[in-house]
């Protein structure tokens, strides 16, 4: 798996040109549940198993799109009623976004199990190794930065021409 | 009792047991499955490891060192290998107790990638504890009035 800063940074590049959209709903909060599902398939596996390697058999459903179904499902059920289904949605495209990201890495062993509980195949189509994705934080972190430059001129702009209109 | 608290207990009821199904029914097999049963184990692919570091190397092969798991040799090409390493490996276990690998790598970095990795989920708990609240009676998750 790639490491986590890879995880969170690419998740605020997918998910934080979508608040622009809807200005009259609060968009941070509902963007650290995408955050949050960003990383969620990690650590619910990968303390445990560091720490207490016997645990891995039983915690490999969170690194599942299916375990993350049902995990999703009930951190969402824990919201207040009109939060829950916007939070799952979030919560669900994050986990799937880390998804598609771990499949990215190239693996000696399988752990891209997509397809459980109907089958263990390991579908990742790797391109690159986890130290690689490593090498790129800084990248990573341009990018993030970069867009939030965008974003802060693109608002600033948009002000100045709702104060001329007035 | 409401629907929500019904839906709770059936979600994590359908989680222990997804959980319980993976601990008895996956397919990977450890080093110790193959020591027990040497002659039953003969040949197969062994992929999984706990958290599997280089032992001492050797002209041909190295020591695997594991957590909670016996230490096994393993027969291979020694290049780029240094001792202390994480390692991820796939080998095939030979019934006199040694493995022979079919690929590895050095995970390089990998306790730096760790200690990197505690940082974002830092940032985002941070985040979730500015954005929301926990009320206690009824236990429900909402969003703080600021946000």
């Amino acid at each position: 798996m790639p490491d986590l800063i890879t995880h969170v940074a690419l998740s605020h590049l997918i998910r934080r040109p979508f608040d622009m959209k809807k200005a009259d709903q609060p968009a941070a909060p509902l963007r650290y549940m995408f955050y949050l599902g960003a990383i969620l398939p990690d650590i619910l596996t990968r303390p445990w198993y560091i720490l207490f390697p016997a645990t891995h058999d039983w915690t490999v459903l969170f690194h599942t799109p299916f375990g993350m179904i049902l995990t999703c499902a009930l951190i969402s059920l824990l919201l207040e009623p009109t939060l829950r289904k916007r939070v799952f949605i979030n919560l669900l495209a994050g986990s799937f976004g880390h998804f598609v990201l771990d499949a990215l890495q190239k693996k000696i062993t399988g752990n891209d199990y997509w397809l459980f509980p109907v089958s263990w195949k390991s579908v990742g189509y790797g391109l690159a190794h986890a130290d690689q994705f490593m090498d790129l934080i800084p990248v990573w972190l341009a990018l993030v930065a970069g867009l939030e430059g965008c974003l802060i001129l693109w608002a600033r702009s948009k002000n100045r021409d709702n104060g001329a209109l007035q | 009792m409401d629907k929500r608290s019904v839906a709770l207990i059936l979600l994590i009821l359908s989680i222990l047991t997804a959980a319980t199904y993976t601990a008895y029914h996956h397919p990977w097999i450890k080093t110790s499955d193959c020591l027990k049963a040497p002659e039953a184990h003969d040949g197969r692919l062994v992929t999984r490891y706990e958290e599997p570091v280089v032992g001492h190397i050797y002209a041909d092969g190295f020591q695997l060192l594991q957590k909670n798991e016996p230490a096994i040799r393993v027969y291979s090409d020694t290049t780029g290998l240094r001792s202390g390493e994480y390692i991820s490996l796939t080998a095939t276990f030979q019934k006199e107790g040694y493995l022979r690998a079919v690929s590895f790598r050095i995970a390089r970095n990998r306790r730096y990638k760790i200690w990197l990795s505690v940082l974002p989920v830092v940032l985002v708990g941070l985040g979730l504890l500015h954005y929301y609240r926990i009320r206690w009676t009824p236990f429900q998750i909402e969003l703080r009035k600021h946000a």
